[in-house]
C-alpha cells in the first residue's frame, strides 16, 4: 500500500537524488522521527536476550516509510545512508543523555524499573566512539560513512559497498584499517 | 595528523594486515626505511588491531544491545545486625537500598522501624555528614501524617542507614483503588497530605520526592509521608547554600527539579500536584508513550499536561509498554461508577487546581501548599476556588515566546505529524477488525480536531510571516478529514469525531486573519461536512437527542452566517422544527432547551437585522424564559448562570431600542448581577469583561434618560473592571478596544454636557489610540461614531467646516460595501450620519447641498420603514431627516426673492415638520438621543418649528 506519507518519504528521495538539499532538509527530521520510534520500541521492549539486529531496524524504517515498491536502488541507497548517520545520533545521543545524568548526580536515576539495554560500559564506549568517528571524518569522510553504514546500521560489506558505490573490496580495507585506527583513539582518549 | 599523512599510513597499513604477522617486520622495514615516525604509527595501529571478538566495532552496535545484569545486592537476613537493630526481615528495595523492618538490638526498645540502608554508590562520609546537620531538623518534625525519622548511622561493614518509623500501610494510590473512594473522598486524604507538607514547609523542610511510593495509608485511613528531606541528605550537590538536586523520580519532579535549578517549596507543590493529578485521573500528566528520560523531561519543561478530565480518555494501546495501565472503563469504576460522572466531577474546579499545581513556573503556581489545600477545601465544600484556566493567549504568548523561530516550522511539523496520523488511520480502518487499533483511531482523530491543528494554528495566528504555514495547516487539515470520511460510513462514532472536526476546523477557517469571502465559504464547506455527518449519524439513530441535537446545531450554526439571507432563514427554520420535536420528546434535557434558546437569540438577531424589533424582542424574550427554565431545573449546568445573565442582557438591550427604557435599565442590572454571580462561582474572566459590557449598555440607556450622573457611575464601573484586565493583558486587543470604548464614552458624556472643547480632546486622544491600535475598523466603537461624535462636538463649538470633515469620513466609515447585507442597525446609523452632514452643511449656509444629505439619510432608511414593522430606531432617523428638510427649507426663506416664493418655502417646511411629527409620534416614549446614541433635533423642537411655520402662513 502507498500512503500518502510514503509517496512523500519518496518523492523527497527522488529529489534529493536531483540535487535539492532542500528534500534533504524535510527527509531528515522524517527518517529520524521514525527511526527513533522503532528504536525506541526496540531499546524499550525487547526482551533481554532477544538479538537485534539494526539492520532489521533501518529496514522496517525504510519499508514503512517508502514501502515496498522500491523506487529505485539509489534512493534506497540514500535513504540508508541518512537511516546510518541518524542511527548513529539516535544511540549516541541516547547514551550522552545517560552519561550525563549520572555525572549531575543522578545517582538513584537508574532504578529497576528504568534500567534500560545499554549497559554502563557500552555508553562509555559508544562516546568514545563517536568522538573518534568525528576525528577520522576529518581525516577520511569516506571510511568514517563505512563506519556508521556497518556500525550503526548494520549493513553488510556488500551492502555498504552498494550503498556508497565503491567495490567491495575498498570497503573491506577501508573498514579493516579504520577499526584499527578507531581502537586506537578510543583506547587513547579513555586513558 | 593530517589527510594526507593519513592516507600514506593507511596504504602502508593496508597491506601490512594483508600480510602474516611474521612477513609484517620485514615489510616495514623496507616501507618505512625513511620514515620512523610512519613505522611507529603503523606499528601502534597495528597493535590495536586486536583479534576479532574485542573491538567494539567487531558486532554491529544494536546487536550488542543486551539487558544490563541486574545490579549487586547487599541483601541482609534475619537476625544479622546493623548499628543497634536487628534485622527482622526484608520489606522492600528501592533506588537508595534496602527498606528492613528491624527492631533494637539492645532491647531497649520493642517497637519495630524501619531501617533503610544506603546502597553503594554514594560518598558515605559525606552522607553521613549531611545526615547529622539534618538529623535535627529531621528528627523534630513530629505530625500525625508525617514519618518519624529516629536515627541513622553507619554500620561495621560502612554501610550508612537510616532509622523511621515503621509505617503498616499500603502506597496511597493502591488504597484509593482498592477502597473504590471516590473523588470527594481522595480529596480528603489528599488534603490531609498536603497539611503534612505545609507543616514541614513551616520549619524549612522540603520533602524533594514526593510521589505516591512515598505516601502510605495506614489501615486506619491516615496517609503518612515517608522520606521527608531524605533526599537532601543523600544528594551529593548539595551544599551550604546551593541545592541543585536532580530528580531522584522524575516522573514525579518539577521542570526546575529537572533543569537543575534550585528547589523551593513550589517543587514539592508541583510534585503533589501530580500525585493529585494520578489520583483523580489515574493518569500520568505526560503522555504514556513519553518513556525515555530525555522525552519525560522534555515534557516536564515544556508540554502542558492535559486536562484530567480529558486525560481520563485517553485510550491505552494494550501492547508493549502500556500493558496493565487501566481504561477509562477500569477508572471510572474505581471512581464515580461511570465516564460521564467522573468527567463532570473532574471538569471544571478540579482541573483547574491541578493545573495551577502544575505550572511550568514556580510562581504561578500555588505560592503555597496551604493554598493548594485550601482551594480544595473550597471545591468539597461547594465554594469558589481560586484556581482559573490558564488564559489562552497566555499559553500561546509562552508557546510563541518559546519557539521564536521554530513556530512556522512547529506548522509544518505539525502538517506532516498530521499526515502520519492519517496513515496510521487509514491502516487502522482496513484492519476493521482490530480492537486496539480502532481504540487508536479515536485518540488519533481527537488529537487531530482537539489539539494539533487547532492549538498550532492559534497560537501562530498573529504571528508575521506565518500564514503560508497557517493556510498549510488548514489545507492538510481539510484534505484529511476529506479522505477520513470518504470511507467513515457506517461508522457513527468515526463520522461523529470527524463532524466535530470540521465543525472546529470552521470556526479557525471563519476566524482567519484574512477572512475574506474566500475563507468564509471555506468554513461554510467545513460547516456542511459537518451537518451531512452529523445528518448521517442522527438518521441512523433517530432515537439518540444529541444526535438529532447535533444536526439541530449545526443548521442553527450555518444560519448564523446568513442571518439577514433567505438560507440562513430556511437553515434557522430547519433547527427550530428539530428542536420543536424534541422539546415534546425529551423537553426536560437541558441541552434540548439551550439548543432551543440560543435559536431563539438567532432568530431574535434576524429580527433585528430586518428591523422587526417587537419580533425581535419577543424572540429574545423566548430565549430569556428557556434559560430561566434551565436555571430552575438544573442550576449545575454548565454555564447557565452566565447564559442566563446573557440572555438579560441582551433583552435589555433591545428593550431600549423600542423606548422602554426603564426596562431596559432593570434588565440590564439583573444582568450584571448574574455575570457577578457567575464569576462567584468560578466562570472565566472574561465574564467580568461582559459585565463592564452591560454596563456601558447601561450608561448609554442613561444618557438617553438624561441622567448624566447615574450614566457616569455606570461608566465608572464600567472602567474599574475594564482598566485592571486591559493593563494585565496588553496583548489582548478586545481589551484594549474596549478600554479605549470607555474614553469615547466619556468624550460623548462630556460632548452632551456641552463642554465641547473637552470633549473634542478626550474623543481625539482616545482615536489616535484606536487608530495605533491595530484594532479592525469595525471593533467598537469604530471609526464611524468617533467621526460622529467629534463632528458633534465640532458643531457645538461653531467649527462646522470640522465638524462637515467628520461627518463625512463617518459617512463614508459607516456605509456598507457592496454587496454586503445590510443589517438595520447600519442603516440606521448611516441615515443618521448623512442627516449630520446635512446639519453642517446647513450651518455653512450650503441649503442645497444639505437637502440632497437629508434626502439620502432618507433614502437609505426607506427599506426599514416601508415594512410597516415597528423599528423604533428607523423612526428616529427618518423623523430627523425630514426635521433637517424642513429646516433646510425654513433657511431658504432667507434669500426668497419674493413673497410668494417665501410662503412656498415655509409651506413646504411645515409638511416635511408634519412628516417628522408623524414618526415621532410613533416613537414609544421619545427621547433627544437616538437608540444608535445620536443626537436628533428632538420632538419639542421640530413642533415648534412646525408651529412657528404654522403661524407665519396664518398670519399670511
Amino acid at each position: 500500500m502507498e500512503t500518502g506519507g510514503s509517496r512523500q518519504v519518496t518523492e523527497l528521495l527522488v529529489r534529493w537524488r536531483q540535487g535539492d538539499r532542500q528534500a534533504l532538509d524535510a527527509l531528515i527530521p522524517l527518517v529520524y522521527e521514525e527511526l527513533r520510534r522503532i528504536a525506541q520500541h526496540f531499546l524499550q521492549r525487547e526482551r533481554p536476550g532477544h538479538t537485534l539486529q539494526s539492520t532489521a531496524l533501518v529496514h522496517e524504517a525504510y519499508v514503512r516509510m517508502v514501502g515496498q515498491n522500491l523506487p529505485q536502488w539509489q534512493s534506497r541507497a540514500h535513504f540508508f545512508g541518512i537511516a546510518a548517520q541518524l542511527m548513529r545520533q539516535i544511540l549516541v545521543d541516547h547514551a550522552r543523555t545517560r552519561q550525563a545524568a549520572k555525572r549531575g548526580g543522578d545517582v538513584f536515576k537508574l532504578s529497576l524499573d528504568e534500567s534500560s539495554a545499554l549497559p554502563e560500559q557500552k555508553d562509555l564506549d559508544l562516546i568514545a566512539l563517536d568522538d573518534a568517528l568525528k576525528s577520522l571524518s576529518d581525516l577520511d569522510p569516506q571510511q568514517s560513512r563505512i563506519v556508521e553504514l556497518r556500525y550503526f546500521a548494520g549493513l553488510t560489506i556488500e551492502d555498504t559497498s552498494e550503498v556508497m558505490g565503491i567495490s567491495p573490496a575498498t570497503v573491506k580495507r577501508d573498514w579493516a584499517t579504520a577499526r584499527a585506527w578507531l581502537q586506537r583513539e578510543m583506547m587513547r582518549g579513555g586513558s | 595528523m593530517t589527510p594526507e599523512r593519513w592516507q600514506q599510513i593507511k596504504k602502508v597499513l593496508e597491506v601490512a594486515l594483508a600480510l602474516d604477522t611474521a612477513e609484517r617486520g620485514p615489510y616495514l622495514d623496507k616501507t618505512c626505511a625513511n620514515d620512523a615516525d610512519l613505522r611507529q604509527e603503523v606499528e601502534s595501529l597495528l597493535a590495536s588491531h586486536q583479534p576479532t571478538g574485542k573491538n567494539i566495532l567487531d558486532e554491529p552496535l544494536a546487536n550488542i544491545l543486551a539487558a544490563e545484569p541486574a545490579p549487586a545486592r547487599h541483601a541482609m537476613g534475619t537476625g544479622q545486625r546493623i548499628g543497634a537493630y536487628k534485622i527482622i526481615e526484608e520489606i522492600g528495595r528501592g533506588g537508595m537500598g534496602e527498606v528492613y523492618r528491624a527492631v533494637r538490638a539492645d532491647g531497649e526498645f520493642t517497637k519495630e522501624v524501619a531501617l533503610k540502608t544506603v546502597r553503594g554508590g554514594f560518598d558515605v562520609a559525606s552522607v553521613v555528614e549531611r545526615f547529622r546537620n539534618e538529623r535535627q531538623i529531621l528528627a523534630s518534625l513530629d505530625h500525625p501524617n508525617i514519618a518519624r525519622l529516629y536515627d541513622g548511622g553507619t554500620s561495621d561493614e560502612g554501610i550508612p542507614y537510616l532509622v523511621m518509623e515503621l509505617v503498616d500501610g499500603v502506597l496511597i494510590d493502591s488504597y484509593c483503588d482498592a477502597d473504590k473512594l471516590n473523588i470527594t473522598r481522595r480529596l480528603e486524604l489528599f488534603v490531609q497530605v498536603c497539611s503534612a507538607v505545609q507543616y514541614a514547609h513551616q520549619r524549612l523542610v522540603i520533602h524533594r520526592d514526593i510521589k505516591p511510593g512515598n505516601i502510605l495509608v495506614t489501615k486506619e485511613g491516615v496517609p503518612k509521608l515517608l522520606d521527608f528531606g531524605i533526599a537532601k541528605i543523600l544528594d551529593p550537590a548539595t551544599t551550604m547554600n546551593v541545592t541543585l538536586v536532580r530528580p531522584m523520580t522524575p516522573e514525579y519532579a518539577s521542570p526546575e527539579q529537572i533543569r537543575g535549578e534550585p528547589i523551593t517549596t513550589a517543587s514539592d507543590v508541583y510534585s503533589l500536584g501530580v500525585v493529585l493529578y494520578q489520583l483523580l485521573a489515574g493518569r500520568s500528566p505526560y503522555r504514556t508513550e513519553t518513556r525515555t528520560r530525555h522525552e519525560l523531561s522534555e515534557a516536564i519543561t515544556n508540554t502542558e499536561p492535559e486536562r484530567p478530565s480529558t486525560a481520563i480518555l485517553r485510550r491505552i494501546p494494550s501492547d508493549g509498554a502500556d500493558r496493565g495501565k487501566r481504561t477509562a472503563e477500569q477508572l471510572c469504576d474505581v471512581r464515580e461508577g461511570s465516564l460521564s460522572k467522573l468527567q463532570k466531577r473532574l471538569a471544571g474546579d478540579l482541573d483547574n487546581i491541578v493545573l495551577k499545581a502544575l505550572r511550568k513556573e514556580p510562581q504561578r503556581r500555588y505560592s503555597s501548599v496551604e493554598q493548594l489545600a485550601e482551594d480544595l477545601r473550597k471545591h468539597l465544600d461547594g465554594r469558589p476556588v481560586s484556581a482559573r484556566k490558564d488564559s489562552w493567549s497566555y499559553r500561546s504568548g509562552k508557546f510563541i515566546r518559546r519557539h521564536k523561530v521554530g513556530v512556522t516550522a512547529s506548522a509544518l511539523a505539525a502538517a506532516m505529524l498530521v499526515a502520519g496520523v492519517v496513515v496510521t488511520l487509514r491502516e487502522a480502518r482496513i484492519a476493521e477488525n482490530n480492537r486496539l487499533r480502532a481504540e487508536k483511531r479515536f485518540d488519533d482523530v481527537r488529537k487531530l480536531s482537539n489539539s494539533l491543528i487547532f492549538e498550532i494554528h492559534d497560537s501562530i495566528q498573529n504571528l508575521q510571516g506565518a500564514t503560508p504555514a497557517r493556510k498549510l495547516l488548514l489545507d492538510r487539515a481539510l484534505e484529511y478529514l476529506d479522505k477520513l470520511s470518504a470511507d467513515a460510513s457506517g461508522d457513527p462514532d468515526l463520522q461523529r469525531e470527524l463532524a466535530w472536526g470540521y465543525q472546529r476546523l470552521a470556526v479557525v477557517q471563519g476566524n482567519s486573519e484574512e477572512s475574506n469571502l474566500g475563507n468564509v465559504k471555506a468554513a461554510l464547506a467545513s460547516d456542511h461536512k459537518a451537518l451531512s455527518l452529523f445528518e448521517a449519524v442522527a438518521k441512523a439513530n433517530p432515537s439518540n437527542t444529541i444526535d438529532q441535537l447535533n444536526v439541530a446545531m449545526m443548521h442553527r450554526i450555518l444560519s448564523f452566517s446568513e442571518l439577514s439571507g433567505a438560507s440562513g432563514r430556511e437553515d434557522l427554520e430547519k433547527a427550530m422544527e428539530i428542536s420543536g420535536c424534541l422539546l415534546k420528546t425529551d423537553g426536560q434535557n437541558p441541552k434540548v432547551k439551550s439548543e432551543r434558546s440560543i435559536e431563539y437569540q438567532n432568530l431574535a438577531l434576524m429580527y433585528s437585522a430586518k428591523g422587526d424589533r417587537p419580533h425581535a424582542l419577543e424572540s429574545y424574550q423566548e430565549n430569556l424564559k428557556l434559560k430561566e427554565n434551565i436555571l430552575r431545573a438544573n442550576p449545575d449546568y454548565r454555564g447557565i448562570v452566565r447564559a442566563h445573565a446573557m440572555a438579560t442582557g441582551q433583552l435589555g438591550d433591545e428593550l431600549a431600542q423600542e423606548g422602554q427604557r426603564k426596562e431596559s435599565l432593570a434588565a440590564l442590572d439583573k444582568a450584571i448581577l448574574g455575570f457577578e454571580e457567575a464569576i462567584k462561582s468560578g466562570a472565566p474572566p472574561d465574564v467580568a469583561r461582559e459585565a463592564a459590557v452591560a454596563r456601558i449598555k447601561k450608561c448609554n440607556v442613561q444618557l438617553m434618560e438624561s441622567d448624566i450622573a447615574d450614566a457616569l457611575e455606570s461608566l465608572r464601573e464600567a472602567s474599574q473592571t475594564i482598566l485592571p484586565m486591559a493593563k494585565l493583558d496588553p496583548e489582548n486587543t478586545m481589551l484594549r478596544s474596549d478600554a479605549i470604548g470607555l474614553e469615547f464614552e466619556r468624550g460623548v458624556i462630556l460632548t452632551l454636557q456641552g463642554k465641547y472643547a473637552s470633549a473634542v480632546e478626550t474623543l481625539q486622544v482616545a482615536f489616535k489610540k484606536y487608530e495605533a491600535s491595530g484594532v479592525s475598523s469595525e471593533d467598537p466603537p469604530g471609526k464611524g461614531a468617533f467621526h460622529m461624535w467629534l463632528g458633534e462636538a465640532e458643531m457645538g463649538r461653531r467649527d462646522f467646516k470640522v465638524a462637515l470633515q467628520h461627518f463625512q469620513k463617518a459617512t463614508m466609515e459607516l456605509a456598507v460595501p457592496e454587496g454586503k447585507a445590510i443589517h438595520d442597525d447600519f442603516r440606521c446609523q448611516l441615515a443618521e450620519s448623512h442627516v449630520k452632514t446635512g446639519r453642517a452643511l446647513l450651518s455653512l449656509g450650503k441649503m442645497q447641498e444639505a437637502s440632497t444629505e437629508f434626502q439620502e439619510a432618507l433614502e437609505t432608511i426607506t427599506p426599514s420603514l416601508v415594512t410597516a414593522l415597528q423599528d423604533v430606531p428607523a423612526y428616529y432617523a427618518a423623523a430627523d431627516g425630514y426635521a433637517g428638510l424642513g429646516d433646510a427649507r425654513l433657511r431658504e426663506t432667507r434669500s426668497a426673492k419674493s413673497d410668494d416664493e417665501r410662503s412656498k418655502l415655509i409651506a413646504n417646511a411645515r409638511d416635511f415638520y408634519v412628516k417628522s411629527v408623524e414618526y415621532w409620534q410613533k416613537i414609544p416614549n421619545p427621547s433627544r438621543v437616538s437608540p444608535s446614541v445620536f443626537v436628533v433635533k428632538s420632538e419639542g423642537e421640530v413642533a415648534r418649528s412646525l408651529a412657528r411655520c404654522k403661524a407665519e402662513l396664518a398670519g399670511n
